[in-house]
């Protein structure tokens, strides 16, 4: 029985009523003008506490009596063939107990990257391991490889994928058959091919008719994931089930990959367990080859096996963001309207294709767009989800464009250009907070012969997630007073734990403090994984729902034992009041004591869908002031303003991090982190931390986080997601920003000291020499 | 890792006489010995620990200028009074490199005896002419951080920062060893630290059995100006990819002054051409002119390290005026 109510939407002061049907059994999100004592407060995350004092307990440190270690050993080539693995030495050295061979456990004897598995062993001690893992004789069949995407791109360049697949593959638009390994069906493919080619001719048309038309050319490079805890899990057999502690984003589907009919392990019960994980950024939704392996050599072995990768390991098998190289046009009439845009975008994913796209079309209204997408195989390690998986690399291409374009219909300021293509009602207020926030109008000292130099660059962000289906708490309320929250899934450092906690304690209306939730156990209640941006705006509806019957039911106890209409209670700073908010005399703890049972336990799953709400996607806006050295071209970001949405916000604190998080990963990307892969053997050169750079302490920006508070009405706690959202913009404003400081566009991240002086150098050199205008791409 | 056993000598005679040959290396901090025992890049039976041995752990004051002992840390040197008052741009070198836990950790004598950080020579399978090979894959391979000077046999830059410092400074290594029964000499920090053309296996000059005992600054002309400069990527945790000191003498002759370019050469690279420079004329534009004009003569870069004849011409720009801005005296 569907309920229709009205409900307000909006933020700022811009609020409007909107109808909603209640699905069933669901509350109401919620209301502007309704107090609330726990959500939206800012609130330490509860295990802060564990976590900066090294109580708790990640994956890595996870002991269980008779441990052992595991150890891969990998593809030192380019390119191979595994023509055949022996282990008979390698199982004859002291202290081993168990080892694979990947062509034999995975029926794959292709090594198509250095780095590329090939086989384990796991032994007592992590010195047997070593040893004993160099002592496994591979006999390859070593190949010819391409590990960039020009290599890959040449002419003539060996072959990266099997059967007939080319080097340079397109992934969009999408010849509908296609099918692995082969090439699609040719009338199918042909019919595409002229959509593509009559698109090509309409824009091309477009940008010919345009006021003006800019052109660049942009490269961004592979970024990996780098997470503090490396992949891999702790893997024990007992009694014939398997448990895995799992650095993991996915706790039951890392259990679904271990149970499955289809994979390796096939273990016919399985529990994970990940209540502390050390980041992962995308890259850990699946169990992966790591994880199939510790379940195995734990099984050979008879005893439990820590089979966490090496950094190497890490760094050249665990995923990454694939590289690009973007060609973009975009015509722009004198009015400020964007009139068309034509894209042909190259990424590397490894030797795959999936996930090659860069994305940059959904902020801005572009007018016609023709885009065109390729997949450029490597031997290099396959690409994973990495935070805004697309987003960041087509951000840096088109907000650039942006700028370009602006600049070049009688210099209109870049925030004005955006704003006038752009419709989104939360980033017109956003633009003007970052904006006033940066500094945009002060005087700069720019260009020239100045030393250091200084520019402002803007960017924007959006994203799309309010969670989905699939997730359902466990709220229990003990006859002594004790509330804890449960549900399986982890969190992976955004706070989910403490969030879910806040959300039944608002409902429950008792404090933060007298609630705690248990997570990361697929044992208790299904979840979701942590992909998506989406773990908060599923799970905390549900966490909302069963905390809010759990009520209904401890209310209906107080209400029998003191002959009181359950109707007429309420809970409110644990006590138990009336409606008109007198208080009962009793307090939470009372009203537990009246229960017969030992507990109330409420299960509940929230709606699979979410309502129309205020708007399907969140907002963001981003500014970057940069201070560059013109004579060593070294970059220093000053600070970022970082303007940001999430829906309802339930713990601005650990939303405040987030942003803080994305930010700093993604001045990371626009300066430092590149993966350097050596041409003569195809490997990785910095598989390490102290060569592959990452923005530390001493680099970091002043970030000035400003967050919006939505209440969008797509669920009854109305929170969209804000993990990814935060690094789409980041590089992209402070690509803008140096080529406001210098003058001169850097067309490629990272923006290192090497690629400004030698765009400094350039501009120099071609200062007197007219541009070409207009060529198609 | 591989296991390996730690011999504990009291005495540099004792030390001395464990190392036979290079496969017996030294350990003080260790900060970069135990990364390269974790990657396999050497594989000891055994390290000889010095820590036991006394006396190499203080800084001292001599007729002759200032003794650091080769076990002091970096931060201990960099905190030093005599060393920041009378050594400035060493202090200064010290306190950029690397990170606060490795400055604790390290010492000035493993810091000038560290092996470079060229990524083909750490990681296994690339031999070379560093390891006991020949050629170079740098050259013509990935080289953004390589040498632009003196790179034909290896492409190596010296990873100490303090190396150029120590050559514009005129301080010397003292070396022990007990091969001819405790025979201690004294290099000279241009001596010291060696080119590939000299030995492309060795980057310092140490024979089996010698140990650096200190590291001596020589006694001070009171007028000196210095600066040091360096351009890196990043501010924490990061190698230089250029530096340039320079220490000068108010109305100093031709020979007087410093020029030491860091990083860009497998050794540090003392350039008499631009001391020449400093010493014709005053510290004004011409002279920054004259001197960025000059600084890339003699560079062979390769593919990627271009950059790096711009970067000198900055970096040598912001030394002078820095001396220029610099009231501090020596």
């Amino acid at each position: 029985m569907a309920e229709e109510i009205t409900i307000q939407v909006g933020f700022g002061d811009q609020f409007h009523p909107l109808t909603v049907r209640l699905q069933d059994g669901d509350i109401p999100p919620w209301q502007p003008d309704q107090p609330l004592d726990v959500v939206g407060q800012r609130k330490p995350r509860l295990d802060a506490v564990a976590k900066v004092t090294g109580t708790a307990k990640f994956s890595q440190d996870q002991q269980p009596a008779g441990l052992i270690h595991g150890r891969i050993l990998r593809s030192p080539h380019g390119n191979a063939e595994i023509r055949s693995v022996d282990l008979t030495a390698a199982r004859a050295m002291p202290g081993v107990r168990s080892a694979l061979t990947v062509p034999d456990t995975f029926e794959d004897s292709t090594a198509r990257y250095c780095g590329a598995e090939v086989a384990a062993i796991a032994a007592d001690t992590e010195q047997q391991a070593d040893a004993a893992m160099r002592a496994i004789v591979v006999d390859y069949q070593v190949k010819e490889h391409c590990v960039t995407i020009d290599a890959s791109m040449a002419e003539g360049a060996p072959q990266v994928g099997r059967g007939e697949q080319k080097n340079v593959q397109r992934v969009s638009p999408r010849t509908r058959g296609r099918r692995r390994g082969r090439n699609a069906d040719p009338d199918a493919d042909r019919q595409v091919v002229e959509q593509m080619a009559r698109r090509e001719k309409e824009v091309d048309a477009i940008l010919a008719g345009s006021d003006s038309v800019v052109e660049g050319t942009f490269r961004t490079q592979v970024q990996t994931h780098a997470p503090l805890e490396t992949h891999g899990a702790v893997c024990s057999w007992e009694d014939g089930r398997l448990v895995c502690w799992a650095s993991t984003q996915a706790t039951f589907g890392f259990r679904g990959e271990l149970t499955s009919g289809r994979g390796q392990v096939k273990a016919s019960e399985c529990r994970v367990l990940s209540e502390y994980v050390g980041g992962g950024f995308g890259s850990k939704f699946s169990a992966g080859r790591e994880g199939v392996i510790g379940a195995l050599l734990a099984k050979e072995a008879g005893v439990p096996v820590k089979m966490m990768l090496d950094r190497s390991g890490e760094q050249t098998s665990a995923g990454n963001r694939p590289d690009s190289l973007q060609k973009m046009r975009m015509g722009v009439n004198k009015d400020g309207i964007i009139q068309g845009l034509q894209i042909r975008s190259w990424g590397t994913p490894g030797s795959g294709i999936g996930g090659a796209g860069a994305h940059n079309d959904g902020i801005y209204q572009l007018g016609e767009i023709d885009k065109v997408e390729y997949g450029v195989r490597t031997n290099c390690g396959g690409a994973r989800a990495h935070r805004a998986p697309g987003w960041p690399q087509g951000s840096v291409a088109l907000e650039q464009m942006m700028d370009m374009a602006a600049h070049s219909i009688d210099g209109v300021d870049p925030i004005e250009f955006r704003k006038m293509n752009d419709d989104h009602p939360i980033r017109a207020k956003e633009y003007d907070i970052a904006r006033e926030r940066i500094g945009w109008d002060r005087t700069r000292v720019r260009g020239g012969s100045a030393t250091i130099c200084s520019g402002v660059g803007i960017a924007s962000n959006l994203w799309f997630s309010a969670g989905g289906g699939g997730a359902s708490a466990l709220v229990r309320i003990a006859k002594d007073g004790a509330v804890e929250i449960r549900n399986g899934a982890q969190d992976i450092g955004t706070g989910t734990r403490t969030v879910m906690a806040m959300v039944a304690a608002e409902e429950l209306g008792i404090p933060l403090e007298m609630v705690s939730t248990r997570i990361g156990d697929t044992n208790d209640p299904q979840g979701p994984m942590s992909g998506g941006s989406t773990t908060i705006g599923t799970l905390t509806p549900a966490a909302r729902l069963a905390a809010h019957y759990a009520k209904k039911e401890l209310l209906a106890v107080v209400a029998e034992r003191k002959g009181w209409d359950p109707a007429d209670l309420d809970l409110r700073k644990a006590r138990v009041i009336r409606n008109d908010g007198s208080d009962t005399g009793l307090s939470f703890k009372d009203a537990c004591s009246l229960m017969d049972d030992d507990a109330i336990e409420v299960l509940k799953a929230r709606p699979r869908r979410n309502y129309a709400g205020f708007s399907d996607t969140n907002a963001g806006v981003q500014a970057a002031e940069v201070e560059v050295d013109m004579e060593t071209g070294v970059v220093r970001v000053k600070k970022v303003v970082a303007v940001a949405d999430a829906g309802k916000l339930i713990n601005p604190m650990t939303a405040e991090s987030q942003v803080r998080g994305g930010v700093i990963q993604g001045v990371s990307f626009a300066l430092h982190e590149r993966r350097i892969m050596d041409r003569h053997k195809g490997r990785m050169l910095n598989d390490d931390l102290e060569n592959y750079k990452i923005l530390g302490s001493v680099d970091c920006p002043e970030i000035d986080v400003v967050l919006v508070d939505v209440y969008n009405g797509k669920s009854n706690t109305q929170v969209m997601g804000l993990g990814e959202p935060p690094i789409v913009a980041t590089a992209a404003a402070v690509a803008n920003a140096v080529a406001d400081a210098i003058g001169v566009r850097v067309f490629e991240v990272p923006i290192t000291p090497r690629r400004v002086l030698e765009a400094i150098a350039s501009n120099e050199k071609s200062a007197a020499q007219p541009k070409k205008k207009g060529a198609r791409l | 890792m591989k296991p390996f056993k730690v011999a504990l000598p009291g005495s540099i005679e004792q030390a001395s006489s464990l190392q036979q040959s290079s496969d017996v290396p030294f350990i003080a901090g260790g900060t970069d010995l135990l990364a390269r025992i974790k990657e396999y890049i050497t594989t000891p039976e055994m390290v000889v620990d010095l820590k036991r041995i006394g006396g190499l752990g203080e800084i001292t004051s001599t007729d002759h200028g200032v003794r650091i002992g080769a076990l002091v840390t970096m931060n201990d040197v960099a905190t030093n009074l005599q060393v920041k008052e009378g050594f400035a741009a060493l202090a200064e070198t010290i306190g950029n490199a690397a990170t606060p836990q490795i400055r604790n950790m390290a010492t000035i004598g493993g810091n000038i005896c560290q092996k470079p950080r060229c990524w083909y020579l750490r990681h296994e399978g690339y031999s070379c002419a560093k390891n006991g090979g020949s050629g170079c894959w740098a050259r013509d391979g990935e080289n953004e951080f390589h040498a632009i000077f003196g790179n034909q046999v290896c492409a190596m830059t010296q990873p100490s920062n303090v190396a150029p410092v120590l050559v514009a400074y005129g301080a010397s290594i003292e070396i022990q060893s007990s091969v001819e029964s405790l025979e201690k000499r004294e290099v000279p920090a241009d001596q010291f630290f060696l080119t590939p053309e000299q030995d492309p296996t060795r980057e310092v000059a140490l024979k089996p059995g010698e140990i650096v005992t200190a590291v001596l600054l020589p006694a001070k002309n009171r007028t000196e100006k210095w600066s040091y400069t360096e351009a890196r990527e990043k501010q924490s945790f990061d190698w230089a990819q250029a530096s340039v000191t320079v220490l000068y003498q108010r109305g100093g002759r031709r020979g007087d002054h410093r020029v030491v370019l860091g990083a860009v050469s497998p050794a540090p690279l003392r350039r008499a051409d631009l001391e020449q420079i400093i010493a014709a004329g005053e510290l004004d534009a011409d002279c920054i002119q004259a001197l960025q004009k000059k600084i890339g003569e003699g560079s062979t870069p390769l593919s990627q390290n271009g950059y790096k004849v711009p970067m000198l011409r900055g970096l040598m720009a912001k030394a002078i005026r820095k001396l220029n801005g610099e009231k501090k005296e020596g």
